[in-house]
């Protein structure tokens, strides 16, 4: 295994170089043959990756034992979902599968009919980038070294990791990260080409939100890990790890709202341009964050000379793409003006701002350490205050914007206009301020402006949706209800991104509840003892024990009733791998819309009794469902049929017509 | 040139709102990174007041002191040269790799008693167990 491993990964750097010269060959001019030649390397270079990705697998599962990576991150009695999920766990296997990923994507994006004419520029690009990530797995971190005293047993996977997050985290996060390559690569594309319209923004359109989705999706599933991973600090932590997946998520979602902006009023082109050079560069970053360890995190691989090169290429490359930019600056430049400063496209010029700020602090604070050691030669980190402090506002500004921004008209509102568009979102809005105040008891500020900015942004999306329907109706006659799922389902993009803004006002609720009003007790139970905690009364009967596959479980079950309501069973555990001498503190969580409760075995004592640490989470649960809302919101935008198109290009008059569109 | 204005005093307001985020937040959260050996030498010198202190160094296995009743941790990490020794106070749960010699990330503040009290105690999570050498 280990050589067919070894001899696919060389091959597959081999094509992937030849892939370049051939189409420079092509490009200038030297005939087509150059480009069929070309067009095969790159599905070869796809070809053999897989096979040597193949082998790895199976090394993986049959316990190939020769083969060092196999001996460092599984064992025999490792359950097969976690042998497989290996191929992610070290540094060598994880740039595997990065490469993997992304020469697969080149080779469908090269065999793509709609990308014709930008094939023999974009491609090259997306094998650049694929032949350093072949040469790092060829030469620098190399998954198939042989070890000469082959083992009995491997070392087994850090019990950490076996975790369900560990098979679904990395895999939406490297696609995400990769998938941003294409957008990348199609905008320089077009620089080479100089054709810096909008054509390689809508054929990357599907790519780029697709990318977006799973980059959304690893972070959350992240989250979703950290929660239940007793010292990774909760579900967030502001980790320089962390930051370093939300940095490009940040700027993907800047420029996924920009490229609106020049798809229908053809400006900022400059900005879009830097904004996909800077989302790719971080998407870079962040790996070199991750592999270096030149910042102290938990989450960090061990640290290796990876980092260094991932610096090395990530500068080179994105300098090239500046330079770029810069040479065809004038071509660019050739957009239109902002023609008022309350526009839709101001409004989205701020919300760019906004997240591009927020990105840049983030990038900031993570960074400050290395640069303080530089400058000063004292190593200065920011902690968890300085990110709240800066990102909460910005997140609650941002908010505020998801409830205006849809509202405004393009080109030129006015203010008469947007008084009368937004009088009942707002009145809503302070109606349900008082709600939340007199019959939620609310008293804390951040949390009332919050859940204030989250009612006014449902209720401005959804009068938004009926004025549209009412529109609707008059001109075709339907009634309600045909006339709702018509509107909605002829402007899948349009609606589709508001069911989007709905997931995230929904997370924006669950990150306030979690934040502002959370509570944690430490208890001691006696065998026997009920206690009433938060609300809840929970009853230990006493610690029992048992064996599961590969390990050693010490549990307590713990009936809990809440309001005469019974909740269930809650099974807290310490888990004993055979394979290491560290217990795992397994949380057992009851979830719910108001909150969870979340239950931790800390410890016994000798006369049986057990002591819990008990935390109440509220809201957490929205977080999580706002989550797959948004999954639901992408594939409703890009469900392939009508309706998921961009919609018609600014034509002039004052606002932008439902009933055009109904035609 | 007035719309120009227009748009560079909101864009310059904004700016500097967010300046003044930035920049109060990084006041009241910075933390110095330091290893055990920079933090004995600055204590020594009385430099160290009440600083945020990152303080990183490799868990010495037989010091651990968990109290669960009162979820009370206490441990000394050793210095990288295995010169210095500090002990550390923490009030909340023990994580749960916690083994001889792994790499512990303490946040806190260094008292007179010459103890860390920490805020945070954070294990790095290898993504492999370390070879024995």
């Amino acid at each position: 295994m280990s050589s067919i491993g070894t001899i696919g990964l060389l091959i597959a750097l081999g094509l992937s170089l030849y892939s370049l010269v051939a189409f420079y060959l092509f490009n200038s001019n030297k005939g087509l043959k150059y480009l069929l030649s070309a067009k095969n390397a790159v599905y070869g270079t796809a070809l053999f990756t897989t096979i040597s990705v193949v082998a790895m697998l199976y090394a993986l599962i049959a316990g190939d034992f020769s083969i060092e990576y196999v001996t460092q991150y599984t064992s025999q009695d490792l359950p097969i979902i976690y042998k497989l999920s290996a191929l992610w766990a070290g540094n060598a296997g994880s740039l595997l599968f990065w490469a993997w990923i992304l020469v697969l994507l080149a080779a469908v994006v090269t065999a793509s009919k709609e990308n014709k004419e930008f094939i023999p520029y974009a491609s090259p690009i997306m094998m650049v980038v694929s032949v350093f990530f072949l040469f790092m797995i060829n030469f620098v971190s190399q998954p198939f070294i042989q070890l000469s005293n082959v083992p009995l047993d491997g070392m087994g996977m850090n019990p950490m990791l076996q975790n369900p997050g560990m098979v679904i985290h990395p895999v939406t996060l490297y696609l995400g990260y990769v998938g941003f390559t294409v957008p990348f690569s199609f905008a320089m594309a077009a620089l080479i080409m100089k054709n810096p319209g909008d054509q390689w923004i809508k054929l990357t359109r599907k790519w780029t939100l697709i990318s977006w989705l799973f980059l959304t999706l690893g972070n959350l599933f992240g989250a979703q890990w950290a929660y239940v991973e007793l010292g990774w600090g909760g579900y967030w932590a502001w980790d320089p790890v962390e930051n370093a997946s939300l940095m490009p998520w940040l700027t993907a979602s800047a420029f996924l709202h920009s490229v609106m902006v020049q798809e229908r009023k053809n400006m900022l082109r400059i900005w879009n341009m830097v904004l996909i050079i800077v989302t790719f560069g971080l998407t870079l970053f962040g790996t070199f964050l991750v592999r270096s360890g030149v910042v102290a995190s938990v989450h960090a691989f061990g640290s290796s000379s990876l980092g260094a090169y991932f610096l090395i290429f990530t500068s080179l490359i994105i300098l090239a793409a500046l330079y770029l930019v810069a040479d065809r600056i004038n071509m660019l430049r050739q957009g239109n003006q902002f023609e008022s400063y309350i526009s839709k496209e101001s409004s989205f010029l701020l919300n760019n701002l906004l997240l591009v700020g927020s990105a840049f602090s983030i990038f900031w604070g993570t960074v400050f350490p290395i640069v303080s050691e530089a400058v000063v030669g004292k190593k200065i980190a920011v902690g968890i205050p300085y990110f709240n402090q800066v990102n909460a506002p910005i997140g609650l500004a941002f908010t505020l914007l998801m409830g205006i921004c849809p509202l405004i008209a393009w080109r030129k509102a006015n203010f008469e206009n947007i008084a009368k568009n937004f009088m009942w979102p707002w009145i809503i809005a302070i109606i349900g301020l008082l709600v939340i105040v007199f019959i939620g008891g609310i008293t804390k500020p951040y949390a009332l402006i919050a859940y204030t900015i989250c009612v006014f942004v449902i209720s401005s999306t959804l009068q938004d949706i009926l004025k549209g329907v009412r529109v609707r109706k008059k001109l075709t006659g339907e009634n309600l209800l045909v006339s709702l799922i018509r509107l909605l389902s002829k402007n899948r993009r349009r609606y589709g991104g508001y069911l989007i803004h709905m997931g995230i006002v929904m997370m924006i609720i669950g990150i306030t509840g979690s934040n502002v009003f959370n509570s944690e007790a430490i208890k001691t139970f006696k065998p026997g003892e009920t206690a009433v905690v938060g609300g809840y009364t929970i009853s230990f009967k006493g610690l029992q024990q048992t064996t599961r596959d590969n390990m050693e479980v010490v549990y307590a079950d713990l009936s809990v009733i809440n309001n005469n309501n019974d909740m269930g069973n809650l099974q807290v555990e310490k888990v004993f791998y055979s394979k290491s001498e560290q217990p795992m503190t397994e949380p057992a969580i009851i979830s719910t819309f108001k909150e969870d409760l979340y239950v931790l075995l800390t410890g016994w004592e000798e006369n049986g009794s057990a002591i819990f640490k008990i935390h109440i989470n509220p809201q957490i649960k929205w977080l999580w469902t706002g989550g797959w809302v948004i999954v639901v919101g992408v594939m409703f935008a890009l469900w392939p049929g009508k309706g998921s198109g961009v919609g018609s290009r600014y034509i002039g008059r004052g606002e932008v017509s439902y009933g055009k569109r109904v035609s | 040139m007035n719309k120009k204005l227009k748009f560079i005093l909101v864009i310059s307001i904004m700016l500097g709102a967010f300046g003044y985020l930035m920049v109060s937040g990084f006041n009241n959260s910075k933390t110095y990174y330091m290893t055990i050996n920079e933090v004995t030498a600055s204590a020594d010198k009385g430099k160290l007041g009440k600083q945020n202190l990152k303080v990183s160094g490799k868990l010495v296995g037989q010091s651990v002191k968990w109290d669960p009743s009162k979820t009370e941790l206490k441990f000394e990490m050793i210095s990288e040269d295995q010169s210095k020794i500090m002990p550390v106070l923490y009030k909340g749960v023990k994580p749960d790799n916690f083994n001889d010699g792994i790499d512990v990330i303490v946040d806190g503040k260094y008292t007179v008693e010459q103890v860390l009290l920490a805020d945070k105690v954070m294990t790095k999570c290898p993504s492999k167990y370390e070879e024995q050498k």
